[in-house]
């Protein structure tokens, strides 16, 4: 399979990708979650991963990150992730830690640094001035000394993406960070990650909520198992990629500018 | 024992060998249980403490048979079957709570069985299940020092990769840490202060001194660190409510009277929490 890019241009076409993925493949038992996965991210880009419940999206982050046995390569500017997974941060799905551990915003965002402190070193001044840093740019720091459990599923969301910002990456893969919050709150997350974007960050997210798509992603990847379509929005969503993607069960129906997705069921 | 006066009834206990000895290493117990409890608390892994605890009988039975340390005894067999259980769940479809529930009660019948083999066994069996710190010696008193100091130390070197671990275990690992390897260090970390604690509060109780002050402190307190802080507090407090009451009414083995202590604790600050919803909280987002 031919690798797809989304380069915006090809004047970068000499540097080495932000992320390079190629043949990735993940099994579960018997069966093939992944199926040779391959794609480039060029640096700065804002990445949204699509597809049906079940589709590997998660899979997909946690094979570039490592933490699920996947065959395939993986290179982070050119090198691979295991001298470079510092520059790498993850932001989980905010169901995915325990809720019942006491934190306060700031105790969580200064865990960021856990690994690139290292062993037997305790986070220090510079750690937590990172840290307020890390909310300022998320609009968070006046809660920094709240309980994180009091804040609202959106605060909570920013307070994990600062937390990924204060380890300093080159690169974020977020899980859902739009799922489970109000469409203004979707807005308002959305256009962060696209001032990090702006700022050099590469960003790669994983969704179900379509309605979003067109404007806010330089690319998106379908995926299904395989990589059905990689691209700009405007090319990728067609009918027949977006029936290949998520089966019968949608609708496809150009409103005005933008495409709109009408889903059989709601849990799209 | 009888005294009068407070000042009187604080000192009498105390100018007795024994129970300087039990009282200081009931608080030096008190303490590192709920340093290790305030992670066991948050893991969840309170059942396989209790568990270990059972699990590491027919070693504490075979060490007092043959005048060893029990607790060297109990740890050999505390662990054995920590990788007994991990054995089991990975070569069958036994899910890891069954596999645990197999072979502690399986363990303990083992100790039970052995010890019964001996005459007079039901005193040595009491002593035991419920342990009496007011027959530790100094020599024990040096190994709850050393072991329990390493632990501590363990504790405070891995602390930042041991809280992120125990609330995102995921980001840890996404971070670079070797969660399996600190899993497995965190089992044995409790392994081996379930076991020094025995010889105090005994086999069925010490998992109340490793859970309850952490369970006390997660009412009121809204960072982690205070919960370890708040349960060394109440470790000590219990520690030394508990040696009095064992002092002064004839026959209440220690490990009642400390584990009663922490549980009071634990009903007072529940009713009495200023955290509206604190209870809830316990359940919330299960």
């Amino acid at each position: 399979m031919a690798i797809a890019s989304a380069s915006p241009s090809a004047a970068y076409a000499t540097a080495p990708a932000a992320l390079h993925v190629e043949h990735l493949s993940v099994k579960y038992e018997d069966r093939l979650v992944l199926d040779a996965v391959s794609f480039e991210v060029e640096s700065g880009a804002l990445v949204g991963i699509i597809g049906p419940n079940g589709a590997g999206k998660t899979t997909l982050l946690k094979a570039i990150l490592g933490l699920t046995p996947a065959s395939g390569s993986v290179l982070v500017s050119g090198r691979a992730l295991r001298q470079r997974s510092r520059r790498v941060a993850y932001v989980p799905q905010i169901n995915a830690v325990n809720w019942r551990f006491p934190a306060t915003v700031l105790d969580v965002v200064v865990m960021g640094r856990t690994g690139v402190l290292g062993w037997l070193r305790w986070p220090g001044k510079r750690d937590r001035e990172l840290a307020h840093a890390a909310l300022e740019q998320v609009h968070m720091d006046h809660l920094a000394q709240r309980s994180i459990a009091d804040l609202s599923g959106g605060q909570q969301q920013r307070v994990f993406l600062a937390r990924a910002l204060a380890q300093e990456p080159d690169i974020l893969l977020l899980d859902e960070p739009i799922s489970g919050v109000d469409v203004p709150t979707q807005e308002v997350i959305l256009h962060l990650l696209r001032d990090l974007s702006a700022t050099g960050k590469t960003l790669l997210l994983t969704t179900h909520h379509l309605q979003h798509l067109e404007h806010h992603f330089d690319a998106l990847l379908c995926l299904n198992h395989r990589l059905i379509a990689y691209g700009p929005p405007s090319k990728v969503m067609t009918p027949a990629v977006v029936e290949a993607t998520f089966g019968r069960s949608l609708v496809l129906s150009p409103s005005s500018e933008q495409i709109i997705l009408e889903c059989g069921h709601h849990d799209l | 024992m009888t005294c009068s006066g407070v000042w009187n009834c604080i000192v009498v206990p105390l100018q007795f060998g024994p129970t300087q000895r039990a009282l200081i290493a009931a608080i030096l117990i008190g303490a590192l249980c709920a340093v290790i409890g305030a992670f066991v608390v948050l893991q969840e892994l309170s059942f396989i403490g209790d568990a270990l605890a059972h699990a590491s009988f027919p070693g504490v039975v075979i060490a007092a048979l043959l005048g060893f340390n029990i607790a060297l005894g109990g740890a050999i067999f505390g662990v054995a079957t920590a990788l007994g259980v991990g054995w089991i769940t990975r070569r069958s479809k036994v899910s890891l709570d069954t596999a645990i529930g197999v072979l502690f009660a399986g363990m303990f019948a083992l100790g039970i069985f052995l010890l019964s083999l001996q005459q007079n066994y039901i005193k040595e069996l009491f002593g035991l299940l419920l342990g009496d710190v007011l027959a530790v010696q100094s020599g024990d008193l040096w190994i709850i020092c050393g072991v329990g100091g390493a632990i501590l130390l363990l504790v405070l070197a891995l602390y930042k990769e041991l809280v992120l671990m125990t609330f995102d275990p995921t980001a840890a690992q996404a971070q670079g840490l070797p969660t399996g390897v600190l899993h497995y260090l965190l089992l044995c970390l409790m392994a081996v202060t379930v076991v020094i604690s025995i010889q105090s509060v005994g086999i069925v109780l010490v998992v109340a001194m490793i859970v309850t002050p952490a369970a006390t402190a997660s009412l009121v307190v809204r960072r982690f660190a205070s919960i370890i802080v708040w349960g060394v507090v109440q470790g000590i407090i219990a520690a030394t409510a508990g040696i009095y009451m064992s002092a002064y009414i004839d026959g209440v083995p220690t490990g009642s009277s400390i584990v009663l202590a922490h549980t009071a604790m634990f009903l007072l600050v529940l009713l009495v929490s200023p955290r509206p919803g604190a209870l809830g909280g316990l359940f919330r987002r299960a």
